[in-house]
């Protein structure tokens, strides 16, 4: 009996089950009430891009979160702590300094780069554009989900996927592109292709805002952005002498899930082919995709 | 790995990198699930329809069937309430890849407990009784009541399980809703904890204070028989060996190495322990009970033990064969370095308690209590049966399912 039902009277037995009774449902609803509230605050903070980019970044496996240090051979192998985001890690940084010592010490011996003291590679790659097969620009900063971003001095930058990327993923059928004015932030959702194979998101490289679209992708961008900070330090990404070995990494990686078993081996002279998918139409690419444009 | 002979035709529903079989092989699977639901739910629309007179229970055995495979679904689903407290209370990661299976088997075994509780209290409809009025010094009240909560407890803890689907964490509100309710978890596993603790413990109670069954009744503590305490331990020490045998059964049916073998030896430890530790503290209340409480109330402790179908076999069977054994075996090194040893132990363990739900159950209403009564026998009806097995099928069904479309083992792509 409850209060208020006739005959109920006070006594131990109905204080210590009312009282467990009540504290369980008060204490069940509410932290359903306060998970509410929080989720509710996480979108007034513009905090879902963050967190969307945390549960996808639990669920990559070790090989995919290397550490950029360990993938360029600056440091020994290191599983990234920080989500890819390097502007305020204190490892980045300090791997930064030591190398821009050492590329001083290099400059005075024999002209050539190395990293500067953000750990950025050099503005020119020690070859030409040319990496592997794949058309590696040396004017772009790359993301390690393979998105591109190439800053125009007005504050806008142009968005778009890596020459690898687009081989790997071929001609879309769809594409999810999101709104002129959709804020991005770094590691947030940029944009989703689908096809035949499945469908993958891509990453935003950059913050800013969406001021144009490109459907098509032609010229190599998908989104203009005008980015948060008017000269943006973009040191985060990877670009100059980081983007080869990023790439051999790359290569390999899809060379092991493309030859399951196989020990990955890279042909020399060979062209990498223009659409993938096509060429091999049995390979569940939406795993593929998955795993290389960070997706879980 | 990313190899694909036939990609499912619900492929964009799976999760990535987890090949699954096709669809078509799939409901193959689940047709004769749903077969044996229907047979069941036919079963139970029997006893709506015409009464309890459909079953084998009578006055004499009100407890039959029905009762013994709730109390053993009940203890082996304390696997999740207990992983729950491990994980999230004592952050024991080991049980990280277990957890979400756990859960699911641990809400299968109280929704399905609590389906077959329909049918049994014979009138559904007035079920609302037991919560409106609740007899507050009734074990059975703070049974139904706690059951209750844990089923909400148990559902809430489903939900981020659901969430993480990929094409359901596409939605911002309820990827972020998932992200908070998972930070929150370890307040649900502690309530769950406090719930399943109690409830569990008060199934044993509900025995251990029928003083007018002196095969049951026990002394204890305060208002609590020893048997409150011996269904907690029983029931925590069996949730990892069932869960042991659950993984290892999903394990050999979809061919794939789902967790590592450290969290086998890990639950296998835990189990062989805390058996261990039941059955030392279920010797010493035997030996109370054989020699000072029943002698009380004018029985000798083996008087109990007359009937051949419960001879003396079956407490040396519930203590020494299937208590103290797989208990043994569990912690001993051999046995973790060998899968099929591992999962014998667990089976044993398994059994154990569950014929101590048993014994508990049928041995106590079947004995004699009254000089001009007789030794009862009880048989469930193929109504019972079906209804029992409708909640089987519920079970593989909603498993099935879960195990397809859910991240039942995060490591499955890993390790598959």
């Amino acid at each position: 009996m409850f209060p208020g039902i006739y005959e109920f009277q006070w006594d131990t037995g109905h204080i210590v089950f009312i009282g467990a009774l009540l504290a369980v449902l008060s204490l069940v609803g509410l932290t359903l009430m306060a998970v509410l509230a929080k989720t509710v605050l996480n979108f007034r903070a513009r905090k879902v891009s963050q967190i969307e980019w945390q549960e996808e970044w639990n669920s990559l496996n070790k090989e995919a979160r290397r550490c950029r240090h360990a993938v360029t051979g600056h440091t020994d192998e290191r599983i990234c702590q920080r989500g890819f985001d390097c502007r305020t890690c204190a490892f980045n940084t300090e791997v930064g300094v030591q190398a821009l010592e050492r590329s001083k010490q290099d400059l005075s011996l024999d002209g050539s780069a190395g990293l500067d003291a953000d750990g950025a590679g050099a503005t020119q790659m020690a070859s030409n554009d040319i990496c592997f097969g794949y058309r590696m620009p040396s004017d772009l900063y790359y993301h390690r989900g393979h998105t591109t971003v190439q800053p125009a001095d007005d504050g806008t930058a142009l968005i778009g996927l890596d020459d690898f990327a687009s081989r790997l993923v071929g001609q879309p059928e769809g594409i999810e592109l999101p709104l002129i004015g959709t804020r991005l932030s770094v590691n947030g959702s940029g944009w989703r292709i689908t096809n035949r194979y499945g469908d993958v998101r891509f990453l935003s490289p950059i913050d800013g805002t969406v001021i144009e679209t490109n459907e098509s992708g032609e010229n190599g961008w998908y989104l203009k952005v005008k980015m948060a900070q008017a000269r943006p330090r973009l040191s985060y990404l990877l670009s100059g002498d980081e983007v080869r070995p990023w790439m051999l990494r790359e290569i390999e990686r899809l060379q092991g899930m493309l030859i399951p078993g196989e020990a990955a081996g890279l042909a020399d002279g060979g062209a990498p082919l223009d659409n993938l998918t096509r060429s091999y139409p049995n390979v569940d690419w939406d795993t593929v995709w998955g795993e290389m444009f960070l997706e879980g | 790995m990313a190899d694909v002979q036939s990609k499912p035709f619900d492929a964009s529903l799976l999760r990535r990198g987890t090949h699954k079989a096709p669809l078509s092989q799939f409901l193959m699977w689940l047709l004769p699930w749903f077969a044996l639901l229907g047979f069941g739910m036919f079963a139970s629309f029997l006893c709506f329809k015409y009464g309890l007179n459909q079953t084998g229970l009578d006055n004499r055995f009100a407890f039959g069937l029905w009762i013994f495979l709730d109390l053993a679904m009940i203890a082996f689903g304390a696997g999740a309430f207990f992983s729950g407290f491990l994980l999230y209370v004592l952050k024991r990661h080991e049980l990280k890849e277990l957890i979400n299976s756990a859960v699911v088997m641990g809400f299968i075994c109280y929704s399905g407990a609590i389906a077959v509780l329909v049918v049994d209290v014979g009138q559904p409809i007035r079920a609302w009784f037991t919560f409106y009025h609740p007899n507050v010094h009734s074990m059975l009240a703070e049974v139904t009541v706690c059951i209750t909560c844990y089923l909400i407890v148990l559902l809430i803890e489903y939900i981020p399980i659901m969430l993480k689907h990929r094409k359901l964490k596409s939605i911002p509100q309820l990827l972020v809703f998932e992200f908070e309710l998972h930070k929150l978890m370890v307040v649900f596993a502690s309530i769950g904890t406090f719930l399943s603790f109690f409830h569990q413990g008060s199934l044993g109670g509900l025995y251990g204070v029928l003083y007018g069954r002196p095969f049951a009744y026990r002394e204890g503590f305060a208002i609590w028989p020893s048997t409150f305490f011996l269904f907690i331990l029983s029931a925590i020490a069996v949730g990892p060996s069932f869960l042991i045998l659950m993984t290892t059964f999903v394990r050999k049916l979809t061919r794939k190495r789902l967790v590592g073998h450290v969290s086998y030896i890990f639950l296998a430890r835990l189990s062989g322990w805390l058996l261990i530790v039941y059955v030392l503290a279920k010797s010493i209340d035997t030996l109370i009970w054989l020699n000072r409480t029943a002698p009380a109330v004018g029985f000798l402790g083996f008087d109990f033990y007359t009937q051949p179908e419960f001879g003396t076999w079956i407490l040396f069977a519930e203590i020494a064969l299937f208590g103290l054994l797989p208990g043994m075996m569990l912690i001993s090194k051999k046995v973790h370095q060998s899968m099929p040893l591992m999962i014998t132990a667990a089976i044993l363990a398994c059994v154990g308690v569950a014929i101590n739900r048993y014994v508990m159950t049928i041995q106590t209403l079947a004995l004699p209590t009254l000089p001009f009564e007789g030794f009862a026998s009880y048989m469930p009806s193929w109504q019972e049966v079906g209804a029992f097995l409708s909640v089987l099928a519920y079970g593989v069904i909603l498993f099935s399912l879960s195990y397809r479309y859910l991240s039942l083992y995060p490591r499955e792509k890993e390790l598959g």
